[in-house]
């Protein structure tokens, strides 16, 4: 079965949660959880049941989502969409436009150029904001029967973010060497 | 897990980075082909150029640029240094595998083993293009995982 976090959480499957909606859900089951506290016995937590989920998965689904990016991937997957494995798509001229910014900001850092850096970093952030707009509004819209059209374009929107976000890690983890 | 010496001395200095001209560049020059590849698992995106000789048909010098982990940084490195020399066909056969058997690639890092692969074909299928040579179908295909 798909790793589910909203289901580990008790949250219905939206993109739009609300972040104070998910710390609820988990400091509810987390207390839940805890060894002292769950002295009902391992039955009641049986995995796929309605019972409570061991803390390493309701760590892991706190974190799926409240990440934008992860839980618009996971809630991608268990609508049935296509995996990033499975469509690989990009919309046209995205590759050669990310290479750009990437050598730009590559160039900026080793010319120590700090305002042009701190440029390409915040197109990066606007970036990330237009394709969290973009994935609330696509899924939004999905229908009741989810249409594979309407699912593949999600994909591509969440490929073009991966390396958006791919870029803004890479930026941070410069930062702190 | 600890990394193998090969790849650790490719990602620290790793060879041929850099490039034969701007995008712009390059695209109006025949004897260089492009290939530019993303992975969309992890975000690397990776660029590798072919300098063709257009007497012999071998390639003369090869140059990359990666943004990604260390690994795809090794990879396409070490990708740069097997096809200077080739022809083209000997750099098409060139196989993912053998980059993660060179550098001992853990599991986890195949896929960009597959990223270098994928840059090699779209590299030469590029320079095929640009000089009327047909490119053959397995050109496009996806390296195996």
């Amino acid at each position: 079965m798909a790793f589910d976090p909203f289901a580990i959480l008790g949250l219905p499957r939206r993109f739009d949660l609300d972040a104070a909606a998910v710390q609820r859900a988990y400091l509810a089951r987390a207390a839940m959880a805890h060894p002292d506290l769950a002295t009902a016995g391992l039955d009641e937590v049986a995995e796929g049941s309605a019972g409570v989920a061991d803390a390493a998965a309701l760590n892991r689904a706190k974190a799926v989502l409240d990440d934008p990016e992860q839980r618009a991937d996971a809630l991608l997957t268990l609508l049935g969409g296509p995996t990033r494995e499975a469509d690989r798509s990009l919309p046209d001229g995205f590759l050669a436009q990310i290479m750009d910014i990437r050598e730009r900001l590559d160039e900026a850092v080793a010319s120590r150029d700090g305002a042009a850096a701190a440029e390409l970093e915040a197109w990066a952030g606007r970036r990330r904001a237009a394709h969290v707009r973009a994935a609330a509004e696509m899924f939004a819209a999905l229908p009741e029967r989810t249409a594979p059209d309407a699912l593949r374009a999600i994909r591509r929107e969440l490929n073009a973010w991966r390396y958006i976000e791919r870029m803004l890690e890479q930026v941070r983890d410069a930062d702190r060497m | 897990m600890a990394y193998g010496p090969k790849i650790i001395d490719h990602y620290e200095n790793p060879r041929n980075v850099g490039s034969f001209g701007t995008q712009a560049e390059v695209k109006q020059r025949k004897d260089v082909g492009v290939g530019l590849v993303g992975a969309p698992e992890c975000g690397d995106v990776m660029q590798l150029q072919i300098k063709v000789d257009p007497a012999t048909g071998r390639i003369e010098d090869a140059k990359f640029k990666c943004f990604g982990c260390g690994s795809a940084i090794a990879s396409s490195s070490l990708a740069t240094e097997w096809l200077k020399g080739k022809t083209l066909d000997e750099g098409l056969a060139i196989k993912n595998t053998e980059i993660v058997q060179e550098l001992s690639l853990p599991p986890v890092k195949i896929h960009c083993s597959v990223l270098a692969e994928d840059a090699i074909k779209a590299a030469i299928a590029d320079y095929k293009t640009k000089n009327g040579i047909p490119v053959d179908d397995h050109d496009h295909e996806h390296a195996h995982r």
